[in-house]
């Protein structure tokens, strides 16, 4: 009996909860029931009640019948003040943050730390909200000004608000909407960790795999009553939709494969876009009647991409077609002339304008083309609306209902058929089921599907992989402003698999722990280096940093290959070390090339060996079944540092050559676009008058002949970039020969030649260092996790570092973790 | 999280530059170009003489008191078009009373004007719900009437020493009080707008009105009260007038409500409510005080002096804004 009691302790009860509207009934009697500890998920569809009740308990709302009990304790709540002052807390669905305040102010407004005298003190705000963060797991600024922040960034923030508060009720309306993947695997940690403090969750989501991922107990509402409660354990999916819709739905998510003809129209040709800091170099096509997805996290340039197709977001480079045509988009205007139309992000600030009818803002775009004499023809206006409204299903009584008092499935239909009345070619649309029930999503899946069968290409951005998926053709997975990979629907096997695709892993987050260091020492493994070439400082400290780690693991490493870029050379390089009688149980390698090495890679992972890559991973090898991670370096951000020290020191003008390396290496590519494009776009007085490729095996001699000719070419050469440090070694040769020491020289890789160099404030300027010793040693972690079976994350990617003579040593010691060698500490001087 | 990729040396000073937001501080740097122009045009016109800029500070303080309290009206969302109107009934009233029962009661009459009308516009605001551009716009009215009515349109002369200077005639050695009433409500402003738990209610309610009410900002409570205290801070600028001239008089402070607005915007403070910057308005009511008077010293006509002021506020203004898109 008492341990029954203790079991059914209560956090918060309601009963019987009454509320109606304009005497329009919208809680029928409900009881509700949060246990202490909980995690317990609200459900139902929109205008089921889950919002109602919710506010009642937040005290929005004042029920008109029903009793809510606090503790066991019977309560009236009159005012969000009141809800607070019983310890519930609310994480809004619809932002309830302050733009014009920083991150710190909102989560600590009306309950602000004070100093001696009782003045506001913000500093020590600003220093909770970091703590706060940093048991969120997450890294926002506090003393960022909200407007400026992604929407994510803003769900957090009202998350560590209501944490502040000492919540013991946790009420979270759709917290994921916002949120990436591991965003939201960090927020499931936080509501796991606060469940075991004893705090009770109440969690609203149209999410079902969230819902079974992370609740104990599921009650559902529909049209105003409890139909549900039950253990998540209990239910199966099909049955919890059944329960939320009323009947039985079916495979409403799954894709079906359409016929798209590739060969046919070309309706859009994006190359090379680059716009705002977001937007790098993003290439795509799309075809009529074609649905191209775009997955990409949050910040990595989804939006922006769409954004700078529509005119909003300036374009600074890149080549736009429209059925053939360039055309320039400098405006909304010149877009929609183009027949691209866009479905905003948020659909509530940039799609409608909330308070007029449904009508006025449908015909807002044709009130030109509706027009006679001067004067709009309504009847002809009507007849339109209606009929939009009812191809696309738009629940509502009537065309001149405001729009704000429909559903948001519905509001976000109104925005598509707001276009649709144009007839575009081009649909853009920025995640266009955020936040519509489960009901209203299929609708407006099926919409997109029927608008591509209508011959129209369609660009969708989703945060929800499985709507991605339901709908796409192809697929786009943008990362930090360029498209890391371009895949036919057929080729992604699961939702999983995208994700994966889509993640990408800031090396900090990649440890082991004593723990974890001994059961591996236990298993006494063998690791075996495949390089694709090791003539360089940054092979050795990548080779270094495996070696000093694999050491700490208890992990003998067996062997270690040097390909010198032949692919021919890698193959056989990991043939040879399969067949050895001390078969390695880990590979690290980086591919020389993605294509050639790839069958030969696969079989490697047939035999189970643990692959980890650097940089680049070879086609089709799939994360997670076939290789564990790979580790990167960012090759386009040190492209970009060399390209700004490069300019700084010409002093933005002057004639510059490059040197650059003419194979279809990943690495050297990404370096070479970067730097290129960045004195293009950003430097208009220094011009590229001269560019030379060079091959192996020697690269420095053939840098120095590359350099020689420009050099004699042109007289009033000032500088010239090189690849990476080798090639600049054979660059510099030729400067002095030529007796043109006013001749400068940036690269990337910070090799100890090239650093000795810029000790001496000699030739070389400054370049772009990777941190190939920390990069080997989270590659040899990363084969630990896949040793031990965890999950590692898919992609993981070091910051590039900007090196110059003001900044060497310190940049030293942080790439290859050693003191500078005396005598390059000697050059300095 | 993601991070973002090259973050020091060049790229990171780049980037510093282009983000530094030059818009948040337009009223500054047009201030010292202006200050800058017309010390070197102006240069044989006297502008840099002790005296003229002395004159600048005393031309300015009553708009500078009345522009420091209108910043939290205008951060809160809201605004009060009475302040001009306010301030002449205060004068009036201080002067009526003072002369009957002396310097204290006078002093007091003329700042509960101030409070009584700022509780009619509060109350009418937040208890009637109607917006403030017509309360105040319709206080206006009474008031300036209300004034004219009980002096019959007559001056009222002060002829207390004490007060008058206590209140904008007389100097503390060589400084002019109307300049320590105007340092004062600088530092009380700004501490009470970015220090207090009050000042951060006011910017929450104007920046979104519904969140804040979510967070438990009584922002009934937080309206209410940057009216009244707009009003009595146009009161005791009503008393400064009064003090200067050794007068009441109706008239007083009349069309100041548009030179107080145009000070606090142009200093930075967002129309729409939730930004607002003490100091720039301040600094908003000094510029506006330099163009005038250098304006004149220039030798302009009025009709040219109009027309660059009005010119100059909307540059000014324009440069600040954050560029359109965003």
């Amino acid at each position: 009996m008492m341990e029954n009691l203790k079991e059914e302790t209560l956090a918060v009860e309601l009963k019987e909860m009454v509320k109606g509207f304009n005497g329009v009934p919208v809680l029928k009697g409900v009881d509700f029931q949060l246990r202490e500890g909980e995690i317990h998920a609200l459900m139902g569809g929109n205008g089921a009640g889950k919002s109602t009740l919710m506010k009642i308990l937040q005290g929005v709302y004042m029920p008109d019948g029903g009793e809510v009990e606090v503790g066991g304790v019977p309560v009236r709540i009159r005012s969000p003040h009141d809800a607070k002052a019983h310890r519930i807390g609310m994480v809004f669905q619809e932002f309830s943050l302050i733009p014009t305040l920083t991150v710190a102010q909102n989560i600590f407004l009306t309950n602000e730390p004070r100093d001696g005298v009782g003045l506001l003190n913000d500093a020590e705000a600003e220093r909770r909200a970091r703590a706060l963060f940093t048991e969120m797991g997450v890294d926002i600024d506090p003393r960022a000004e909200v407007a400026g922040l992604n929407t994510g960034y803003w769900q957090l923030t009202e998350i560590a608000k209501a944490l502040s508060q000492n919540a013991r009720v946790l009420i979270m309306d759709e917290p994921t909407a916002a949120l990436t993947v591991s965003e939201t695997q960090a927020l499931f940690a936080l509501i796991r960790s606060l469940k075991a403090k004893g705090i009770s969750i109440v969690y609203i989501s149209h999410r079902m795999e969230e819902i079974f991922q992370i609740a104990d107990r599921i009650t559902v509402l529909r049209d105003g009553q409890r139909v549900l409660t039950a253990l998540t354990a209990e239910l199966t999916m099909n049955q919890l939709v059944e329960q939320i819709v009323g009947h039985k739905m079916e495979q409403a998510f799954a894709w079906q494969e359409r016929q798209v003809d590739r060969s046919g129209t070309l309706l859009l040709d994006v190359q090379h876009l680059k716009a705002g800091p977001r937007v790098r170099d993003i290439s795509f096509q799309l075809h009529a009647g074609e649905i191209l997805g775009v997955a990409g996290l949050m910040g990595s340039g989804r939006t922006d991409l769409v954004r700078a197709l529509f005119g909003i977001d300036r374009i600074q480079s890149g080549k736009v077609s429209v059925r053939g045509r360039a055309i320039t988009i400098r405006s909304s205007q010149d877009a929609l002339n183009g027949g691209i139309r866009l479905v905003p992000k948020d659909r509530r600030a940039q799609g409608l304008v909330l308070s007029h009818a449904i009508k006025d803002n449908l015909l807002l775009p044709l009130l030109s083309s509706l027009q006679q004499n001067g004067l709009i023809d309504d009847r002809k206006g009507n007849r339109l609306v209606q009929s939009y409204v009812d191809s696309l299903q738009i629940k509502t009584d009537s065309i001149h209902k405001e729009i704000r008092l429909l559903s948001g499935g519905n509001q976000q239909k109104v925005v598509i058929a707001k276009w649709l009345a144009s007839n575009p070619d081009i649909l853009l649309m920025d995640d266009p089921t955020a936040g519509v029930d489960i009901g209203a999503k299929t609708e407006i899946l099926d919409v997109i599907r029927r608008l591509a069968d209508e011959g129209k290409g369609i660009v969708v951005i989703s945060s929800e992989f499985t709507e991605l998926l339901a709908v796409a053709d192809r697929v786009l997975v943008i990362r930090n402003g360029v498209v890391k990979l371009e895949m036919m629907r057929q080729e992604i096997e699961s939702e999983e698999m995208l994700e994966q695709l889509v993640q990408r892993a800031s090396a900090r987050e990649v440890r082991l722990s004593d723990e974890q260091l001994q059961q591996i020492k236990a298993m006494k493994a063998t690791a075996a280096i495949v390089m694709h070439y090791s003539g360089n400082d940054w092979s050795t400290a990548q080779i270094d940093g495996l070696k000093w780690q694999f050491a700490k693991m208890g992990v003998e490493v067996t062997a270690v290959t040097d390909a010198n870029f032949k692919p021919e050379q890698q193959i056989s390089d990991i043939e040879t070390v399969l067949a050895s009688p001390r078969k390695p149980n880990i590979i690290v390698s980086i591919p020389t090339d993605p294509v050639a090495t790839a069958d030969t890679y696969k079989k490697a992972a047939a035999q189970g060996v643990k692959l980890v890559f650097m940089d680049n991973v070879p086609k089709g090898l799939v994360q997670g079944s076939d290789y564990v991670s790979v580790v990167s370096a960012d090759n386009y951000g040190n492209g970009l540092a060399s390209a700004h020290i490069m300019a700084q020191k010409l002093g933005g003008k002057g004639k510059i050559g490059i040197v650059y390396h003419a194979a279809d290496f990943f690495v050297t590519r990404q370096r070479y676009d970067a730097f290129k494009r960045t004195i293009q776009d950003d430097y208009p007085d220094i011009q590229i008058v001269a560019e030379q490729g060079i091959n192996g095996p020697d690269f420095a001699g053939a840098a120095e002949q590359a350099a020689a000719a420009m050099l004699t070419q042109h007289a009033d050469l000032k500088g010239i970039w090189a690849v990476w440090d080798v090639p600049a070694e054979g660059v510099m040769a030729a400067i002095r020969s030529a007796g043109r020491q006013d001749v400068i020289v940036t690269t990337i890789d910070l090799g100890k030649n090239a650093a000795v160099e810029i000790a001496q404030d000699g030739i070389v300027k400054g370049l772009g260092a990777q941190r190939p010793f920390d990069q080997g040693v989270t590659e040899a972690m990363l084969a630990g996790y896949a040793l031990l079976g965890e999950t590692a994350p898919a992609d993981v990617v070091f910051d590039g570092l900007p090196v110059t003579r003001d900044n060497l040593l310190a940049a030293w010691k942080t790439v290859y973790h050693q003191d500078p060698p005396a005598d390059l500490q000697a050059a300095m001087n | 999280m993601v991070s973002t990729t090259v973050n020091n040396t060049s790229q990171g000073m780049l980037a510093r530059i282009r983000q530094f937001e030059w818009q948040k501080s337009i009223v500054y740097i047009g201030f010292l170009v202006l200050f800058a122009f017309f010390s070197i045009t102006l240069s044989d016109s006297g502008f840099l003489t002790p005296n003229n800029l002395l004159n600048i500070v005393r031309q300015t303080a009553i708009i500078s008191v009345m522009a420091v309290a209108v910043t939290f009206v205008i951060a809160a969302g809201e605004i009060d078009l009475s302040v001009g109107a306010v301030a002449g009934l205060a004068s009036v009233m201080t002067a009526l009373v003072l002369a009957q029962y002396g310097l204290l009661a006078g002093i007091v009459a003329g700042v509960l004007t101030g409070v009584l009308v700022g509780g009619a516009n509060g109350l009418l605001r937040t208890a009637v719900g109607i917006p403030s551009f017509l309360v105040t716009l319709g206080m206006m009215g009474i008031a300036r009437g209300s004034a004219m009515w009980i002096t019959d349109t007559a001056p009222v002369p002060i002829l207390n020493e004490t007060y008058n200077n206590i209140f904008g005639s007389g100097e503390l050695g060589p400084v002019p009080s109307l300049l320590l009433w105007m340092v004062t409500a600088l530092v009380v402003g700004y501490v009470v707008l970015r220090k207090t738990a009050y000042g951060r209610q006011v910017l929450a309610t104007g920046g979104n009105e519904a969140a804040a009410r979510f967070s438990g900002v009584n922002t009934r409570k937080i309206k209410l009260l940057v009216l009244m205290v707009s009003s009595t801070v146009a009161a005791l600028a009503g008393m400064l007038y009064a003090g200067r001239l050794h007068t009441g008089r109706f008239q007083l402070g009349e069309g100041d409500e548009l030179s107080v607005i145009a000070a606090v915007i142009l200093g930075g403070t967002s129309l729409s409510g939730g930004a607002g910057t003490i100091v720039g308005s301040v600094i908003g009511a000094l510029m506006i005080g330099l163009i005038n008077n250098g304006l004149i010293l220039m030798g302009l006509e009025v009709s040219q002096q109009v027309i660059i002021r009005g010119s100059i506020i909307i540059l000014a203004v324009a440069l600040g804004r954050k560029s359109a898109g965003s």
